[in-house]
This record gives structure tokens, sequence and C-alpha cells, in this order.
């Protein structure tokens, strides 16, 4: 029997019942450890710091530092630090932003529980995490510019949520050719792009599984 | 002149809807957007729990999860009454203030010393816009940590206006844009605004012109 390696966890989050919500989720996986809480970015960066956690699960909006500042601190002072950005869907106008601060991978505070364990366990690995349903969200710059256009983000879209080129081809009204031929610029768009690298390698991971 | 001063009252008028609006985004991301998540986090566990045979365990998560669900239902409750209340069309302001502060009093043991019988003396528009301020007022103090006692009183002044004045004992961090927030809602009464922060708390003043008074 293979034993699965321990993964070393701190949470960060402003909002206390959300820490306890996630602690009780996370004691349903042995192999999950929680190490540290803290309730704001100053804290985080200092426990990161102290306890070398494998992954920091990160709320975005905090009061003082917020969860952008605090994650670009971490990584200045622990270059390979993991941090899995941890937020609500009424703040994707912010995940632009995470993205260029150095965290490994997003996932949506409503996310089941599988996806959250895979989220942390493929950050842990060193992997990049992006959670299905922000990957459209992802693809637009700061100034709301989408460097897909309509028809690829509508297929991105479908491909997060789960459907295979087969579905989508017949969702569309299109040939599984020009599924796959609008898959390849997609990928050919977002890798050229180091604001969406992180969402081609989710993609491929999404289309892979 | 004219048109500038209609062009003033309607750049008010527009801040003070899109303070609004950014307040109520505010208000139910902090609240029950994030309360919700922590449910969906505790079911997740519980169900867990007790897939798995261990209903041990997943019992008192489920009655963490409900605690937490009702925390939701009455943040919600609070938000929308907030927003316009009966109170205030029915009864007045004086009783809408009173309502609004017995709920800090009931959820977070906040006391109160109301002086605001004068409040029913003014306009409609006036009512509702005081009411408002002190509202937003009672909010940030909250967040800044809850004071222990607050006094809210509405006094006639001699020129024929009114002040309404709000003194809390909380925590000293008050961001400007708070201020601004609370600034704004004043000038678009078309009163005066002004504030004192102490080692012993913050007071926030509004007065209105007699013409504001009784819009």
């Amino acid at each position: 029997m293979t034993k699965t390696p321990e993964i070393t966890v701190l949470l960060a989050d402003d909002h206390e019942v959300v820490r306890e919500g996630l602690r009780l989720a996370l004691l349903r996986s042995p192999h999950i450890r929680v190490v540290g809480e803290a309730a704001d970015g100053e804290t985080a960066v200092s426990l990161a710091e102290r306890r070398l956690p494998d992954v920091i699960v990160m709320d975005l909006r905090m009061p003082g530092m917020d969860g952008i500042e605090a994650t670009e601190e971490i990584i200045r002072i622990i270059p390979d630090a993991k941090v899995l950005i941890f937020t609500a869907y009424s703040e994707r106008a912010l995940l632009q932003r995470g993205l260029e601060s150095g965290a490994r991978g997003y996932i949506l505070k409503e996310a089941p529980h599988e996806t959250l364990l895979r989220a942390i366990e493929k950050v842990a690995a060193g992997e990049t995490f992006v959670d299905p349903s922000l990957m459209s969200a992802l693809t637009k710059g700061r100034d709301g510019s989408d460097v897909l256009t309509a028809r690829e983000r509508e297929i991105l879209q479908l491909l997060a949520d789960g459907m295979s080129n087969a579905d989508v081809a017949a969702q569309l009204f299109i040939s599984q050719e020009t599924v796959k031929s609008h898959v390849r610029h997609i990928l050919t768009k977002l890798e050229a792009d180091t604001r969406t690298q992180a969402v081609a390698i989710a993609l491929r991971d999404a289309m892979i599984d | 002149m004219t048109q500038d001063a209609d062009g003033r009252a309607l750049r008010e008028r527009l801040r003070a809807e899109r303070d609004e609006r950014r307040r109520l985004a505010e208000l139910i991301h902090d609240g029950p957007v994030q309360l919700v998540a922590a449910i969906t986090q505790m079911l997740d566990a519980a169900q867990h729990a007790l897939a798995a045979g261990d209903a041990a365990s997943g019992a008192p998560i489920v009655e963490r999860a409900l605690a937490v669900a009702r925390d939701a239902s009455a943040d919600l409750r609070e938000i929308v009454s907030g927003i316009e209340p009966d109170a205030l069309r029915e009864l007045g302001l004086a009783a809408a203030i009173g309502e609004l502060t017995e709920r800090h009093t009931a959820r977070r043991g906040v006391a109160f010393e109301l002086d605001v019988a004068a409040g029913d003396e003014l306009g409609d528009g006036a009512q509702s816009g005081l009411y408002q301020i002190v509202r937003d007022a009672l909010d940030q103090a909250v967040r800044r940590g809850p004071p222990t006692m607050v006094d809210i009183s509405i006094t006639p002044l001699a020129t024929g206006g009114v002040e309404l004045r709000i003194a809390d004992d909380g925590a000293q961090e008050r961001r400007e844009a708070v201020l601004d927030t609370l600034a704004g809602r004043a000038a678009e009464l078309n009163g005066t605004f002004s504030s004192e922060t102490a080692a012993t708390g913050t007071w926030i003043a509004v007065r209105l012109p007699p013409v504001a008074a009784q819009l």
C-alpha cells in the first residue's frame, strides 16, 4: 500500500467562518494537515515564513495587506512558495492581478470538495491549477480586452464545464475537426501570453482528464 | 448659474447612487457570500463523513452548517431591511432608527443612547437621507470592531435647520473613503459634514439647512 505524502497547508482568509468551513472540509482528508491560519495578509506572510507550508490557501480581499500583496511578498521571500488563491466568484475582477502575483492556482470558495483537493494536490506537486469555472474569466485582460474571440471563449467555457470535443461539436453544430482547430488556436494564443499561460496549462489538463 | 447648480446636483445624485450600489455589493460580498461559501465547505465535509458511515463526525458539522445558514439568513434580512425599511415610510425616522439600533443591539450587543424624536418633523427626503447616513455610519463602526456605546441625536437648530450627530467609542481606524461616502450623502442632501476621531472614539455630524430639512 502506498502512503499519500502529507501536504501541509496554511489558510489565509479574514472570515473566521470560512476558515472553519475549510478546516472541517480538509479534516476529511488525513493526508492534508492545516499548520496555521491567518486573518490578514501580514500574518499570512509571517506564518508562511516561519512554518514553510507546502501550500498557502489565500483569500484575495483582506483588510490591510490583501491576498495579492501577501502573495507577492511571500514569493519575494520564498521564491518557490506555492500559493493557491481561494476566491469568491464576486471577486473575479481581481483574478488578473492574481495571475501576475505569482500564485500557482485559483479555486472558487464554492468549489466541490474533490476540486479543492485536486487543486491543493496539484499545486503542492508544483503544477498549476485553475478552477474550470474561472477559465473564461481569466482570458480577459485588465482593460477588458480578450485574447480570444467570442467563439473561442464559448468553446473554452464548454470545455471548462467538462465537455469533450465531441460534445462541443454536437452542441455548436460544427465538426469535431473544427473544434480541434479552434482548441489549437486557443492554446497557441494562451501560451503566447504570459498572463494566460496558467489557463492554457489548466485547459490541457482538463482535456486530458 | 442654475445650470451649474443643476449639474452639481445631478453629479451628486449619480455619485450617491453609485456609492449605494457599491455599498450593497460590498455588504453582500462580505456577509452572505462568505457564509454560503463556508456552508458549502461544511456540508461537503458532512456528506463525506456520512458517506463513510461516520455519523458521529457528520452530525455536528451539519449542526454547525445550520447555524451558519441562520446567520446568512439574518445577514440577508438585515441588508434587505436596511435598503429602505418599511418603518421609515410607515412610522418615521425615529422609529426606523429605533429598529435599526435594536438589531445592532440584538446581534452585536452594542448599547445606544438615542435622542432622535425631532427626526419625525423633517421632510420625507431628509428623513430617508439621514436614515442612510445613520445606517452607513453604524455599518462602518461595526466593521471597525463593534463599539460598546453609540450616541445618536437629531437636534433642531436655531436657524430652522437640523443637526444629526453620531458618536461611538469603537476602534479608531477610520478610512478616508468611508468619511467621503458619508460626506457625499450629506452633500446630496445639501448639508454640511464634519467629523473628529480621538482616543475615546469618533463622532460625525451632518447639518441640514432649513430648506433641506423640509425636503
